[in-house]
């Protein structure tokens, strides 16, 4: 039978095109560890993923060797029936059996019509046992892994407890599909298209910050002889990746949650505003900032479960006075935001290029240098069967940094704390940078949060 | 508004939360009752406009509060169509 083939959604399409541009599918790797601090019964827990892969069509895509343009089609295959490899690192370190899947990490998916997906079973040191999972970006976004890996845990309770078996996901056909009648609907397009025309034209060009400060933007002016540039240059050469951890304990997490919750604030927005704070006060109290936000379009309870990568991106510019109460610049951040996801069916590319087109700035360089992902949901193991067991999730980086700083916040499995993942390009930046980073964020949101009505340049001034 | 719009409407909500449309009632929260966040309720303006082919005061339209003032709202807005 001749296998349907479907082009690739918005969210797929961001991912694919640094593997266009840098020729290696390794930046569009994902990996993670996720593990009981518990005895698994290996053999259900085989069956468990075999149920997945029949379970989740995402599992069981494959891409088309790229046409003349690059551009490859998808499609999925009926049955995935492959072993499920199980591998002991129970006799390293823990940091010795990391960076043993940390390099497993960086193997790459590099042939058309192959499985994108290897789950392995791995017992690791400290008495954890669970899964290895190396994943094309295309197939799976955070929040559609974390879907994944909590279905699979209740299937495995299924078989091992007889609790019962979770509900069908969705299917990931289905639902893309549908993507591409909405992208097909001409007057959608045409109102999104006229809302970010307006958008990036509203308060004209914008600036780059940095914290690193304005000589950021000075060096690149002065590398390009271009004493008005407003983009700085992105590194390119150099993209090998550091990373900087921090967990905030649950008080402090639940203080944050409170103030969003009283306010109507979304937790996005309250980081935002820190974020875009903290560039404020390195860049002499420079009032527009821009930063890059990525959400993951799973809006309907089909998108929650269909799979896929449905992260897309787009700039978040506020222009925020010293005189700003904190909750208002809050509320102001909140207002850009709604109105962006309002539109946020539009393909962040064209976005990319109407800048471009707006703002003719030489080839690779950027107004944007820090970009965030929050993650709501976190793994968890929600079958009473394993309530207390500690969970152990790691997510190991593939090696190549293609934004300057990115943020990603998520919950705490255990405690429910927020944990702060810098990802940073060593080119340029050191743990250090990202430890002051976060402890002025921190700093700039209990002040705000105790202080709602202290205004900006106030908050600048006190940390 | 006709039963048939009403109807499509509240399965329109019924996709992005986990409440069957039967067992919607007006005085519903979206965030407090249906668990709707900012993305989703902006998503859900979006498909709306796109379902009843109507144009929604984006300043207006997210100070909506309770399926019953959703289901008026696009009622006045029908009837402006009309």
């Amino acid at each position: 039978m001749e296998k349907e083939l479907y082009p690739l959604n918005v969210g797929q399409m961001l991912q694919y095109l640094p593997i266009k541009e840098t020729g290696t599918q390794r930046c569009c790797n994902i990996s993670v560890f996720c593990g009981l601090q518990s005895p698994i019964d290996f053999g259900l827990l085989k069956h468990a993923v075999q149920d997945e892969f029949q379970r989740a069509d995402c599992l069981r895509l494959r891409f088309t060797a790229p046409d003349e343009n690059g551009d490859v089609m998808q499609y999925v295959v009926d049955h995935d029936d492959r072993d499920v490899p199980f591998l002991d690192l129970s006799g390293m370190t823990m940091s010795e059996a990391d960076a043993y899947l940390q390099s497993k990490t960086y193997e790459e998916f590099n042939a058309p019509d192959i499985p994108m997906a290897e789950f392995t079973m791995v017992k690791m040191p400290e008495g954890y046992n669970g899964l290895y999972i190396h994943i094309d970006h295309r197939l799976t976004d955070s929040t559609a892994l974390i879907v994944t890996v909590n279905d699979i845990m209740e299937i495995y309770c299924h078989y091992r407890f007889g609790s019962e078996y979770p509900a069908p996901l969705a299917s990931f056909i289905d639902v893309l599909k549908k993507d591409l009648e909405k992208a097909g609907n001409s007057k959608r397009q045409a109102k999104d298209e006229k809302f970010w025309r307006d958008m990036l034209t509203e308060h004209g060009e914008p600036i780059y910050s940095d914290i690193q400060g304005p000589g950021v933007l000075r060096a690149s002016r002065k590398a390009h002889g271009d004493r008005t540039l407003c983009a700085a240059d992105v590194e390119k050469k150099d993209r090998s990746v550091g990373i900087a951890d921090f967990h905030l304990e649950p008080e402090a997490t639940q203080n944050m949650m409170d103030f969003c919750m009283n306010h109507n604030i979304s937790m996005t927005n309250l980081i935002l505003l820190a974020m875009r704070t903290y560039l404020s006060k390195m860049n002499g109290g420079q009032q527009d900032i821009t930063l890059r936000n990525f959400v993951s379009r799973r809006s309907t309870r089909e998108e929650w479960t269909c799979g896929g990568s449905r992260t897309l991106s787009y700039p978040c510019r506020t222009i925020i006075t010293p005189d700003t109460e904190f909750l208002d610049a809050a509320y102001k951040v909140q207002d850009v935001q709604n109105r962006v996801y309002l539109h946020s069916n539009y393909d962040p590319m064209k976005v990319k290029a109407m800048m471009k087109e707006l703002y003719p700035t030489p080839d690779d360089t950027e107004y944007i240098s820090m970009s965030l992902t929050y993650q709501p949901m976190p793994v968890r193991m929600k079958n009473e069967h394993l309530k207390g067991i500690n969970v152990r999730s790691v997510w190991y980086p593939n090696g190549a940094a293609t934004k300057k700083i990115y943020l990603t916040v998520t919950h705490s499995t255990n405690d429910g704390g927020l944990i702060f993942d810098f990802h940073y390009q060593k080119a340029s930046l050191t743990y250090h940078d990202m430890e002051l980073l976060y402890y002025y964020m921190m700093k700039i949101i209990y002040k705000g949060i105790a202080e709602p009505d202290m205004t900006i340049g106030e908050i600048i001034t006190y940390i | 508004m006709s039963e048939q719009m009403k109807k499509e409407f509240l399965g329109l909500i019924s996709q992005y939360c986990e409440m069957p449309e039967n067992d919607l009632k007006p005085e519903m929260r979206f965030r407090e009752d249906l668990g709707f966040n900012s993305l989703n309720f902006m998503a859900f303006l979006g498909d709306i406009e796109d379902t009843f082919d109507v144009e929604l005061d984006e300043q207006k339209a997210v100070t909506l509060t309770t399926v019953a003032e959703a289901l008026d709202y696009l009622e006045e807005l029908t009837q402006e169509e009309a």
